[in-house]
């Protein structure tokens, strides 16, 4: 196996925090190998301990961690579960202290969740570890990009699709990061005009065109957007509605969905083709395995 | 002692000129603008130029519970570096000076020091905008005058009532211009620099919004108002258009916002944002603009640094997490210089601005902010082309974008009083 995975790489031996660190043939490799069944890594050294990641979820979130978890626990992983809020962070121990204790307790590896712009980075600049950023506040979420670039793949892996992001953009990690990735991919990436400056700012910073919903009915993929009721924002587009697609419109959106406030009741039918939700929620686990397996390579000088 | 120079700062002709100047108990005996006998206890400069030293208006000086940060010492150094002879220091020191045995004890650490310090007493006690400090008392004390800068005064009512304390003194109400309830939490200019990153951003209508309030407040009560730190294009013309009106105020450019403009984010990582941190934030190229053009015809008429030196441990984070601020003063000159030779600014309205026009509303005209008889020979000496790159040494901390950039204007020396504080290595 280890002759057919592409290569040379770059490598993820720091992790990896943003969709920019990643080259065309890195993401290509990943959705390749994000194919295959990838068994355990095994070390060179046949005495050695399995390698022990710490899951540093400073914000809620169930999917992402249980994604990573088991795409790790496939890979013969093992875990420390860090819960801030059960944890001494609740008495004032600041989180740089927190992650550089788990170095301590023997962590080889991060993957962090944040409310903050750049936490992944500097978990890497604290800690001197390897970091996965599974979310640093409104600004980046690499591993959910490469799972819905790979969705896309998948289904046609030539194809350059036609992709609006439905929705608060500005407030949104998924479409900072999914639009810079489908965009290095090739795709035509288009955001839909709410009328506010965040939304104009967005297109502006990404240099992507802003349409009006009503041109969504000629577009191959609607990418709508959860609905940030956390941080205190409701869209002014409403949900994204079924009189708003055309026949053959994909849709897809990170989850959790709000029903009702995302997507209008008449579409949460998830077992519809076209909904791609689940099948996002599949890429992004066999991707994340596909990461970490590299990674494991990358740091571990194991065989596959 | 002479100094004598080919360009010795003329202020009546408001151009440099040969000339020299005597030195007696530190102050100029004499000034001319001609040769003078030379004997041996002339300094010859040469071509070098000298002018009068600076004063900054916004300096914070920490100390106190916050000595990791800066010290009297560091600052005082990082002043002498800048070519700065006085210093006006914020309130917003930890503990707060809020109090008159406050205010006394921050003049007991500081009055022995060449560099002159005024410290700012707080309006209101701990910053918070609750409860009045003890503004009579506080007045009757040698400071520049009242500030809560670092957070601004929002009650409208209270902001009237310590105007009219201030009325017919010649202390200074320094007002920290920003509406919290459009900025907090904002780390970024609005604009799509800011939005590349997906952290809160402030818009200039949060600075806009509390210059036009204060303005209105200013004009019915006749009194004269400090701007501090002017960050955007529609407040600079608001103060253009209430000067022209005839509306008394003094007004702050910062190196920062005169220099930069948000835009420098797109070239960064995301680790380096928290070091681009300040408030009010450095906002676009109209306003960078905007701010350079009202300095050039006077409404903004004072060069301040907002010298805010941090720890590492405050900066080294998530920009988000991040303290506001730039440690900035000990290149006040060269940063000075910089925006003369960008803007296009007159030696005159320079040196008006960092010297003469600060002096005057700290109320030390009678000794410094120009060269002539019988001030303190208080002055620099520089190359005004000489590129040099911006090296921290002086301040306790360097944080902010200066560090490491290059900048056009070699300060060679700073003399306090007669006294050489500060020399360049060559």
């Amino acid at each position: 196996m280890e002759a057919k995975l592409k290569g040379p790489s770059p490598g993820l031996s720091l992790g990896l925090t943003s969709v920019t660190d990643l080259s065309l043939d890195q993401v290509f490799e990943l959705f390749e190998n994000a194919q295959r069944e990838l068994a355990p890594i095994s070390s060179n050294n046949p005495t050695s301990k399995p390698v022990l990641g710490a899951l540093c979820f400073f914000e809620n979130s169930s999917r992402t961690k249980i994604s990573f978890e088991r795409a790790g626990r496939d890979l013969g992983l093992e875990w420390i579960d860090f819960q801030p809020e059960r944890s001494s962070l609740q008495k004032g121990e600041s989180w740089r202290e927190s992650l550089q204790l788990l170095k301590i307790y023997g962590a080889q590896f991060l993957v962090t969740r944040h409310a903050e712009t750049g936490f992944a980075d500097w978990a890497r600049t604290w800690t001197k570890l390897p970091v996965f950023n599974a979310g640093d506040g409104a600004h980046e979420h690499p591993t959910q990009a490469l799972g819905d670039a790979f969705t896309l793949w998948k289904r046609a892996p030539q194809d350059k699709f036609q992709i609006a992001f439905f929705g608060d953009v500005a407030r949104s990690r998924v479409a900072r990061s999914s639009s810079q990735l489908f965009q290095k991919l090739g795709h035509r990436v288009q955001v839909v005009n709410d009328g506010t400056l965040s939304t104009k700012n967005f297109a502006e910073a990404f240099q992507v065109e802003l349409v009006d919903r009503s041109q969504l009915k000629k577009i191959d993929v609607v990418y709508a957007l959860r609905t940030q009721i956390e941080r205190g924002s409701r869209s002014s587009l409403g949900p994204l509605r079924f009189s708003d697609l055309g026949e053959s419109t994909l849709v897809m959106h990170a989850g959790p969905v709000i029903e009702g406030e995302d997507l209008e009741f008449s579409l949460c039918d998830f077992s519809v083709a076209r909904l791609l939700v689940h099948e996002q929620v599949k890429s992004c686990l066999d991707v994340r395995r596909a990461i970490l397996h590299r990674f494991l390579l990358d740091t571990q000088g194991g065989r596959a | 002692m002479i100094h004598y120079s080919k360009n010795l700062w003329n202020r009546d002709l408001k151009r440099f000129q040969s000339g020299y100047f005597k030195v007696e108990n530190q102050r100029i005996s004499e000034i001319e603008f001609k040769s003078p006998a030379f004997g041996s206890s002339t300094e010859d400069w040469g071509d070098l130029y000298l002018a009068p030293a600076s004063i900054d208006l916004h300096v914070h000086a920490r100390d106190f519970e916050e000595s990791h940060k800066e010290t009297f010492e560091t600052v005082e150094a990082a002043a002498k570096k800048g070519g700065v002879a006085a210093i006006a220091c914020l309130a917003n020191t930890r503990p707060r000076r809020d109090s008159v045995a406050s205010i006394q004890e921050f003049i007991k650490r500081t009055e022995s020091k060449k560099v002159l310090f005024r410290p700012f007493a707080a309006v209101t006690k701990d910053l918070a905008g609750k409860e009045n400090t003890d503004w009579q008392a506080l007045l009757k004390l040698p400071i520049a005058g009242l500030s809560d800068d670092g957070k601004p005064i929002e009650d409208p009512e209270r902001m009237r009532a310590v105007m009219k304390v201030l009325k017919g003194t010649s202390k200074l109400l320094s007002l920290h211009e920003e509406d919290l309830s459009l900025s907090q939490g904002s780390c970024l200019h609005e604009s799509p620099a800011a939005c590349r990153w997906g952290v809160v951003a402030s818009p200039p209508s949060a600075e806009v919004s509390m210059v036009e309030r204060d303005l209105r407040l200013a004009k019915e009560l006749g009194v004269s108002l400090h701007f501090a730190h002017m960050s955007s294009r529609e407040g600079v013309q608001l103060l253009n258009a209430a000067r022209k009106k005839g509306i008394k105020f003094s007004a702050e450019l910062t190196p920062h916002h005169a220099l930069l403009t948000v835009d420098e984010v797109l070239k960064m990582k995301v680790d380096q944002l928290s070091q681009f941190k300040v408030c009010p934030p450095v906002r676009g190229l109209e306003d960078q603009l905007a701010l350079r053009s009202n300095f050039l015809d006077g409404t903004l008429d004072c060069f301040a640094t907002d010298h805010a030196p941090h720890s590492l441990f405050d900066k080294e984070l998530p920009i988000e997490g991040a303290l506001h601020g730039f440690s900035s003063l000990e290149w006040h000159w060269t940063l000075a210089n910089e925006l003369r030779l960008q803007a296009g600014v007159d030696w005159s309205v320079l040196i008006r601005a960092t010297a003469e026009r600060p002096a005057e509303l700290l109320g030390l005209s009678n000794r410094l902010g120009s060269l002539a008889k019988g001030k303190d020979a208080s002055f620099i000496v520089f190359d005004p082309l000489e590129e040099v790159l911006l090296v921290p040494g002086a301040s306790k901390n360097h944080n902010g974008p200066w560090a490491g950039r290059r900048c056009r204007g070699k300060l060679v020396a700073t003399w306090l009083g007669g006294e050489r504080v500060y020399e360049a290595r060559s």
